[in-house]
């Protein structure tokens, strides 16, 4: 079974970004898992790993709805740092404001910082679907 | 002697008078004795009696020929003896034809019958006058009538009878005529509704009507007749009320000769009390009595109608006048006809001050009154109504105030030239009303918003925590470690919180919509600040926050228990929770009265919030700015739902690093 190096989750409930990191370690989907409260804390984050050119991340799980800075400022922000990079990151957009899958939501990537999203998933995120996301990036 | 008396007795008669006068003499030279004396004597009597008759008939002869009334005589035999010359005017034949002839053959004017019964009658002693009757003599044609006397001698025998014809034809025609005018002025004065009269007044009080026409019957309910010679019958009639009044105007008229003219009333036995105007024309007689011609007529309706005109006008001016409209009549330069006490209020004058004055006369601005005076202007040249839905005027306290105008063509009774009806309707407190309703509007849009938002966060929030629950079940499930299986008990037990809290939270907003109006007690405001401040004491003392309020001991609301002090706990938590870490927190709290309203501020020296950013979001459920732990992005949103649940608002000014504050208008 193929796995990525390091899955990165952005998202102020915690019971969830427990629960995703506890179905990763389980089915052995990725050797890292990082975890960040909102974007902002994210964005700090990342854009001193780039700065000091650490292995980046190979998949953003995004939330939208967040404190500080939500997922629509982050990918605003981030999606500069993003082109600049050598490593393709893929980013998913994970939340409740997401109905049915990819398909049923082309207005979401009519939002402008949407271009940089790869799929938006509906909130619960199941196993399978996470299953796909590392399958995909992997391929 | 005797005989031979006679025979010269005879004999002296058959001489005329100039032979009998010289025989008479002989007579008396030859004979000398008594006897032939005392003969010539009364031959001479007789003579002188003679001639005194013949000078008569001389006379009688002369006026008969120069009448024009035709005379004739006719003897027991009713032959002619006699024709006059007007006889012969009026019959077109002369004496020489008739004389001898036989009248019952000739006479023109009578039925032959007629005329013979006449005569009889007349032979027999009697004096006839016949009718007047109509004659048709060879086309001419006339009226005549006859007088027929028996014609007697000295003895007193009759021996005939005389006739006179007179011709009446031309006073036929004129009498004919007079009838027919007679007539035409009865039936004229029988179609007039009221008397065409005569009324004379003598010098000792007597009065009456020589002439009334029908009408009178109606109008003092009397026959023409009746008051012929004495008019006690109508001077009845008049209204004791109003005797006094009509009696001095007739005086009047009596003693300066001036036309009569009152309005009076009269009680009639049928149709009772009545209105009545006179008129007449005195004329000085000169038997010293006065005789009017005029006119009376019954006015009880006009005057009824007048009435109700007067009672209308003035029923219309009180309509008018409590109208809180202003209504004006302008003509066409902008001059005011008419206005009612609304209208007049206006410029603080009365109706009457303002009449013939125009907007500028009454201090209007000249721009603005020559804007009326257009508007008005194109409603006269079009002859179109004119609707100004709203137009804004300052007052003369400076307050601004809107109008509406309707301006109508009109025409202006006692005015020839055209105007305008102008209603001005003041709709200021309806362009505040507007403006309520739109500040409610936008509350209802507000509500609606959060409506919104609230089906977001069903959706939202409870999926979540049901979908962490259901992910962290089936984790359960696989999960073999203990210590594993307890963290993930941990965490369910979160998920769990979460669901209930964010049930709470909803049913506390929910409560929140739905229990306006409810327990509303009078509360005085300051007691419930303290209660507040007592609530928060332990992060107070924890945190030395410094609170100043400013609030009227007295002050007090008509509000919901709850909503209040869920209101003001959570405007002071929220100023502790967001305090500087630099600073000492320091909070100022006021109350105060404000155009009837109860305003709340609260400020304080926190860390502020960037407005810019987020204060689209700043009243909404589940935002939180600070991340912040104690932050549950929740109690501006209740705080805010309760206090427009209640008619009030809530507003904010803030900057980041320096402090926050709210302004809320409570009530």
């Amino acid at each position: 079974m193929s796995n990525v190096n390091c899955v990165c989750i952005i998202d102020d409930d915690k019971v969830y970004s427990y629960g995703v990191k506890k179905i990763i370690n389980k089915n052995n989907l990725s050797e890292n898992i990082l975890v960040f409260n909102n974007g902002k804390t994210a964005f700090d984050e990342l854009s001193s790993m780039i700065e000091e050119g650490k292995d980046m991340v190979d998949i953003i799980l995004l939330d939208i709805d967040m404190p500080q800075m939500n997922g629509w400022e982050f990918l605003a922000k981030f999606e500069p740092l993003r082109k600049g990079l050598e490593k393709k990151i893929d980013i998913y957009v994970i939340s409740s404001h997401v109905q049915g899958n990819g398909k049923d939501n082309g207005h979401l990537y009519k939002i402008e910082p949407a271009g940089a999203v790869i799929d938006f998933i509906s909130k619960p995120i199941k196993p399978v679907d996470l299953q796909k996301i590392i399958n995909d990036t992997v391929s | 002697m005797e005989i031979g008396f006679n025979k010269i007795k005879n004999l002296a008669l058959s001489l005329d008078d100039k032979k009998k006068a010289d025989l008479a003499e002989k007579l008396l030279n030859s004979f000398d004795d008594e006897a032939v004396h005392e003969i010539v004597e009364k031959i001479s009597t007789n003579n002188k009696q003679d001639r005194k008759a013949y000078e008569t008939n001389l006379f009688f002869n002369h006026i008969v020929s120069t009448l024009s009334d035709g005379v004739f005589a006719c003897d027991a035999d009713l032959k002619y003896t006699f024709w006059n010359s007007g006889m012969e005017k009026i019959t077109g034949r002369n004496k020489e034809e008739v004389i001898g002839t036989h009248p019952l053959e000739t006479f023109p004017f009578l039925e032959k019958a007629d005329l013979y019964r006449l005569y009889e009658e007349t032979l027999a002693g009697k004096t006839c006058i016949t009718d007047d009757h109509p004659y048709d003599i060879e086309g001419k044609k006339g009226w005549v009538h006859e007088y027929m006397a028996p014609l007697k001698n000295e003895a007193g025998d009759i021996i005939g009878i005389v006739v006179v014809v007179t011709d009446i034809t031309e006073q036929k025609t004129l009498e004919n005529k007079l009838r027919k005018r007679d007539k035409t002025l009865t039936k004229f004065s029988a179609q007039i509704p009221g008397v065409i009269y005569q009324y004379r007044w003598f010098p000792d009080g007597k009065s009456c009507f020589p002439f009334a026409s029908e009408g009178i019957r109606e109008i003092y309910e009397v026959s023409p007749d009746e008051v012929k010679n004495d008019a006690t019958n109508a001077i009845n009639r008049i209204h004791p009320d109003d005797l006094e009044k009509v009696i001095k105007s007739i005086t009047e008229s009596f003693e300066n000769l001036t036309d009569w003219e009152l309005e009076y009333r009269v009680k009639l036995p049928e149709r009772g009390e009545r209105w009545l105007k006179g008129r007449a024309r005195p004329n000085k007689e000169e038997d010293g009595s006065v005789l009017w011609h005029g006119y009376i007529s019954d006015i009880t309706e006009q005057k009824k109608m007048l009435d109700a005109n007067l009672q209308i006008k003035t029923q219309f001016q009180a309509i008018l006048d409590t109208m809180p409209n202003e209504v004006f009549v302008k003509d066409i330069e902008g001059r005011i006809l008419l206005a009612n006490k609304s209208g007049a209020d206006f410029f603080d004058l009365t109706p009457e001050e303002i009449i013939g004055k125009t907007d500028e006369d009454l201090g209007t601005p000249k721009e603005q009154a020559e804007k009326f005076n257009e508007s008005t202007r194109k409603v006269i040249e079009t002859a179109k109504p004119y609707f100004i839905k709203e137009g804004r005027y300052i007052n003369k306290n400076g307050e601004e105030e809107w109008h509406q105008a309707l301006k109508v063509p009109h025409q202006h009774p006692g005015s020839d030239k055209p105007t305008v009806l102008i209603v001005v309707t003041d709709i200021t407190m309806r362009k505040q009303i507007e403006a309520e309703l739109n500040e409610t509007l936008s509350i209802v849009g507000e509500q609606n918003k959060r409506l919104l938002n609230f089906a977001h966060i069903v959706s939202h929030n409870l999926r979540n925590h049901a979908g962490n629950i259901s992910m962290l079940l089936s984790l359960y499930d696989d999960e073999e470690s203990d210590e594993e299986k307890q963290e993930l008990f941990t965490h369910l037990l979160t998920a769990s919180e979460g669901l209930n809290d964010t049930i709470k939270d909803l049913n506390e907003i929910v409560a929140t919509q739905v229990t306006v109006d409810k327990h509303r007690k009078k509360l005085n405001l300051k007691e419930h600040f303290l209660k507040a401040k007592e609530i928060l004491t332990t992060e107070i003392n924890a945190h030395h926050v410094k609170i100043e309020d400013s609030i009227d001991d007295d002050l007090t609301i008509e509000y919901v228990p709850a909503y209040l002090d869920s209101i003001l706990l959570n405007l002071l938590s929220n100023a502790i929770k967001y305090r500087h870490p630099d600073r000492q927190p320091e909070v100022t709290f006021k109350a105060y009265l404000n155009n009837g309203h109860i305003m709340v501020e609260v400020s304080d020296n926190g860390v502020g919030i960037d407005l810019d950013k987020y204060r689209d979001k700043l009243f909404g459920m589940y935002k939180t700015f600070h991340g912040n732990s104690n932050a549950k992005g929740i109690g501006l949103f209740i705080t805010k739902n309760q206090i427009e649940s209640m008619g009030g608002n809530i507003e904010v000014e803030s900057e980041v690093n320096k402090g926050t504050s709210f302004k809320i208008k409570l009530l």
